[in-house]
């Protein structure tokens, strides 16, 4: 009589653990904002993160109240830009791994979540980092420019991909390595940086 | 029938009826993906003419720079090239069959290749050259005419360790997706 009795016992375990192993991977199965996001590399400040179409490295972060730069081709007419917040500079170099390639997407990720996209203030100025076609394993050099709540800046990362509307590819986050940002400076220059 | 036996002929059945759902369930997509992915080049010897696009096509003159060159007619002093980099000019020589085939020149590209797939298209990097035309349609007044050599040069920056191993290629939205490659070496 043991015996069968056992064997209810066990047929009763083994559809509670296998109940509970469906309910742990219906929970655990990523949603659909989860499936479709970018794949992230993430890398720190002064290293190349790599990622399917292109890679980067930041090379030196700056903060400023004032920007001053000169129209695109024509040298002698020079602008400036205040800002409410703080402008901050980011010094990057970035090549393509297999063809030529835009970083299509620059943006700072702040610590609370927020999102900065590049600033658009900059009428005619001279084309960033994010505007040339960057070429296979030919570094190229620039800067990136955003504008943003000066209590913004602490623990902000950057965020880099090559489509803004392909998010089914890789996301460099470099962490800008800014727990203490600097004080800004008055103005950056972009004509003599 | 014994337990054992139907435990071996479903594993055994499995074996066939697994890659049969999956075929169902992804083998359209499978083919319509490698389709995508198939590029019809033509690849031509080294040396060696081709027509495509009712063009013939040819390498005249692959030359390699550490420094940019000097630009005839510019006073503009070139800047350096970037640490690790060569400037490769490249002069292609076609001959336009038919005023249809110099149409299809107005959508053209010319690109390097390497054999590990890497792609480069053409920099900007002397000022605007006039000594020569740079684009396949032509420039500056100098356009190709039918049944007559036409030449132009395009400047490429490649790491230096591609410099030597790069194969010309043609697109033409025209051909599209075909495309011609012309082995240098």
């Amino acid at each position: 009589m043991s015996t069968p009795r056992r064997f209810r016992w066990s047929a009763l375990l083994a559809s509670a653990a296998t109940l509970a192993l469906l309910l742990a991977m219906r929970e655990s199965m990523p949603n659909y904002n989860a499936r479709m996001a970018p794949i992230v590399e993430r890398g720190a400040p002064g290293e190349y993160v790599h990622g399917r179409r292109f890679a980067a490295r930041v090379t030196a972060v700056e903060t400023a109240r004032m920007l001053r730069f000169a129209h695109s081709g024509t040298p002698d007419s020079v602008e400036q830009r205040d800002s409410s917040g703080v402008w901050l500079i980011v010094q990057a170099s970035a090549m393509a791994v297999q063809e030529p390639t835009l970083i299509g997407s620059a943006a700072i990720l702040t610590r609370d979540g927020r999102r900065y996209e590049q600033s658009g203030r900059l009428y005619n100025a001279p084309a960033t980092l994010a505007a040339r076609e960057l070429q296979a394993g030919v570094a190229s050099a620039g800067v990136l420019i955003f504008e943003l709540p000066v209590d913004a800046l602490a623990g902000a990362w950057l965020a880099l991909a090559a489509n803004r509307i392909d998010p089914l590819d890789s996301e460099l986050q470099i962490d800008l390595a800014l727990a203490a940002p600097p004080l800004p400076r008055e103005f950056y220059d972009l004509v003599r940086p | 029938m014994n337990a054992g036996r139907v435990y071996w002929r479903s594993l055994a059945a499995l074996i066939v009826v697994v890659p049969l759902a999956l075929w169902t369930a992804s083998g359209e997509d499978y083919l319509a993906y490698q389709r995508h992915r198939a590029v019809p080049e033509t690849v031509v010897a080294p040396g060696a003419s081709a027509e495509f696009g009712g063009s013939r096509w040819q390498i005249d003159r692959i030359e390699t720079f550490d420094a940019p060159p000097a630009t005839p007619g510019s006073v503009i002093a070139p800047a350096s090239l970037p640490a690790g980099t060569r400037l490769l000019r490249v002069r292609m020589a076609l001959r336009a069959g038919d005023i249809e085939s110099i149409q299809k020149l107005d959508r053209c590209q010319l690109e390097l290749v390497d054999r590990r797939g890497r792609r480069w298209t053409a920099a900007a990097l002397s000022p605007a050259r006039r000594d020569v035309a740079t684009r396949c349609n032509g420039s500056h007044g100098k356009t190709p005419q039918i049944a007559q050599e036409f030449r132009f040069e395009q400047d490429f920056l490649l790491p230096a360790d591609a410099a030597g191993d790069v194969d010309a290629v043609i697109r033409l939205a025209a051909e599209n997706p075909r495309l011609l490659r012309l082995q240098w070496r």
